[in-house]
């Protein structure tokens, strides 16, 4: 996963971590603290106490993007991803922090700035969809400066890279979500932009489509663009990042390789279990697990619990869990073996800083 | 670097904001039709309503008083609405252009751009401009065939003239209100405001002769008036009748003026919301 010659810090969050390779994108302490709540007109008038809550929805987050890596950006809904992502974008002022885009201060100067990038916001918005993919393609692209004798190439481009040349000439309102999401794609990338800052891009698409996105992005990395992304598909993230750094309540949680990531889940292999309990209670048989094993993410079903038990060898696992469950009045209904995976990773960062209800002994 | 050296490329963006605006309204000529249908429907009753309660008024073969004369009532009548409609039409499109960008989320990607926010503020102007123009030829033929109106060629083209000075002044103070509405986040109530000061102000529907003092005097510095009043004034007198110097530095002047106020309204709008996490909300 990791390419060679790449040493991933576990820096965590802990600041000034802006490397001096080439660096495409460098954020350093940004904060981003948002008023949650309305202060009318009136209470502005009569000078009333400011009675809104401050959000930190970033909270000195440092990272860097350098080029030909992509990074993926994960964590919990809330967590401060798109709201990191549109603070590089521009669109958002941070409270605190500096970041630059290919060396320019992006608070300094943001139009300068957003030449080099290429933003996929999040979700199917953000294209007109009372014009066709192409004339949407074309003027965005007008407005990105591609030179004019150059727009109908590159237009015809982008689409054909997101196969959409056969509804190209459609509406954008009779397209699909997936379809508007890979316009959206397109969009993205019509000026060739040198650094990438995708949103969910592969939320709304079919697992054919998001092959063919991260077709895209290997492109790109191979092209020496640097490429964020804040997804929630872990299996594309392991697929796909370099690096990846995990975002939980506005703080950067960890960040370096997903081999590195994967050394936090205790245990290097991942028995998948599901167990009965007779008459048992599944909160009463899930809190044993919990107690008797490592246990990653814990599913209650109605007459069963499904858990990730975690473990040096899975085959030492499976030949002592029948006793063990036998013991306690479980039975195991069915054991699967495998590796662990950024899941795991993701569920025991943001699951342990919440102090959650699955913690697993250590 | 600076926006200067990349002037064309920033016209360039100009012209596919245009071109983008032109492509919507083409699919959807409902606002072309509006702008014959509008001018040309509405000012009848006032007509005849003006012509019953008359009677004896002021006897006028100029612009600035109420004429007696039928004919040249609805030449003055129909003036008027051509204006109030073209303005009235301006105003709500722009508004309704820019919102509905926002809503769409169009305009959150518009904004990660690095081109001029002209485009968004002038992008619809040259649709605009042809609807006034559409307009004017549309209430032309009406008052010579519905009304039997004897308009001098010259005349035609000198309004013509005045048209074409007044459009991009007219755009400018639709870009101003579609501006305010945006960032206040109202659709409809300021523009509704903007469209009824005009018809009280400026005089569509009556000389500001008639009108109070404070009133007219307030009237005398819109631009939509001195539109309306060059117009008539070339109708009724012939272009002769307009200091075309005068009024084009005027409107000339007022478009900077206006443009130049917009963008910086747009640009506060734009980082306030850059603050607040704003900007593409619906
Ligand atoms: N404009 C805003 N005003 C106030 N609070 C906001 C605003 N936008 C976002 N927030 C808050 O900031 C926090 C982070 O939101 P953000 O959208 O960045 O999360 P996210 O990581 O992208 O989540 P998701 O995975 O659901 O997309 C949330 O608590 C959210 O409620
Ligand atoms: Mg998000």
């Amino acid at each position: 996963m990791t390419e060679p010659g790449r040493t991933g810090v576990l820096d965590g969050h802990q600041g000034s971590s802006a490397p001096h390779r080439e660096s495409m994108l460098a954020i350093e302490d940004v904060a981003k603290d948002y008023l949650r709540g309305r202060r009318t007109l009136v209470q502005r008038l009569r000078g009333a106490p400011d009675q809104r809550a401050v959000v930190h929805a970033v909270d000195e987050v440092s990272l860097a993007v350098d080029r030909g890596e992509v990074v993926g950006m994960l964590g919990p809904n809330g967590a401060g991803k798109s709201t990191l992502v549109k603070i590089i974008a521009t669109l958002l002022v941070p409270t605190r922090g500096s970041v630059r885009v290919c060396d320019v201060d992006v608070l300094a100067h943001p139009r300068q700035a957003r030449r080099h990038l290429g933003v996929m916001l999040a979700g199917d918005r953000g294209v007109y969809w009372k014009l066709t993919g192409r004339e949407n393609l074309e003027y965005f692209a007008a407005l990105h400066f591609v030179p004019s004798s150059q727009i109908r190439r590159r237009v015809g481009e982008a689409l054909e890279e997101v196969r959409l040349t056969g509804s190209a000439d459609e509406y954008v309102e009779r397209y699909s979500t997936g379809m508007r999401q890979r316009l959206n794609l397109a969009r993205a990338l019509i000026h060739e932009p040198e650094v990438l800052l995708l949103d969910e891009p592969t939320s709304g698409l079919d697992p054919v489509s998001g092959a063919e996105f991260r077709r895209i992005v290997r492109g790109l990395r191979q092209r020496g663009a640097a490429v964020l992304i804040a997804t929630h598909d872990l299996a594309e993230a392991e697929d796909l990042c370099d690096r990846i750094a995990v975002l939980d309540r506005g703080r950067i949680a960890f960040q370096g390789s997903v081999d590195e990531a994967k050394t936090l889940v205790p245990g290097s292999s991942v028995l998948t279990v599901e167990v009965e309990g007779g008459d048992q209670d599944t909160a009463e048989v899930a809190a044993w697990l919990s107690a008797h094993f490592r246990v990653g993410l814990v599913e209650r079903h109605e007459r069963s619990v499904r858990a990730r038990l975690y473990c040096e060898s899975t085959s030492d696992l499976m030949a002592e869990l029948p006793g063990k469950l036998h013991a306690a009045g479980l039975r195991a209904i069915r054991t699967e073996a495998g590796r662990v995976s950024l899941t795991d990773v993701f569920f025991s960062i943001t699951d342990r800083r919440a102090g959650g209800g699955h913690g697993h002994p250590q | 670097m600076g926006i200067r050296s990349d002037l064309h490329l920033h016209a360039w963006a100009l012209v596919a904001a245009a071109k983008r605006e032109w492509r919507v309204a083409r699919r959807y000529p409902d606002v072309f039709i509006g702008a014959v249908a509008w001018p040309v429907v509405t000012p009848v009753v006032f007509v005849f309503q003006a012509r019953a309660s008359i009677g004896h008024g002021t006897p006028g073969r100029t612009g600035q008083t109420i004429p007696t004369d039928s004919v040249h009532l609805a030449v003055f009548l129909y003036l008027g609405w051509l204006v109030a409609s073209w303005l009235a039409l301006l105003l709500t499109e722009s508004s309704a252009s820019l919102s509905g960008q926002r809503v769409q989320g169009s305009l959150e990607t518009t904004l990660l751009s690095p081109a001029t926010r002209l485009t968004l503020l002038f992008g619809l102007a040259p649709v605009l401009l042809v609807t006034g123009a559409l307009s004017y030829i549309a209430v032309l033929l009406a008052l010579v065939m519905g009304f039997g109106a004897h308009i001098a060629l010259s005349s035609a083209l000198a309004g013509g003239l005045v048209i074409l000075l007044a459009g991009p002044t007219l755009a400018a103070i639709a870009a101003a209100a579609g501006t305010t509405t945006l960032f206040m986040r109202r659709s409809g109530g300021l523009v509704d405001i903007a469209r009824a000061l005009s018809v009280t102000f400026c005089g569509f529907t009556a000389p500001l002769a008639i009108m109070p003092s404070w009133a007219a005097k307030i009237g005398r510095l819109l631009p939509p008036t001195w539109t309306v009043n060059a117009l008539r004034n070339t109708m009724f007198g012939g272009p002769s009748k307009t200091d075309w110097t005068r009024l084009s530095l005027l409107l000339i002047g007022t478009f900077l003026a206006i443009s130049a106020l917009s963008l910086a309204a747009f640009a506060a709008g734009e980082q306030r919301g850059r603050r607040s996490g704003t900007l593409g909300g619906v």
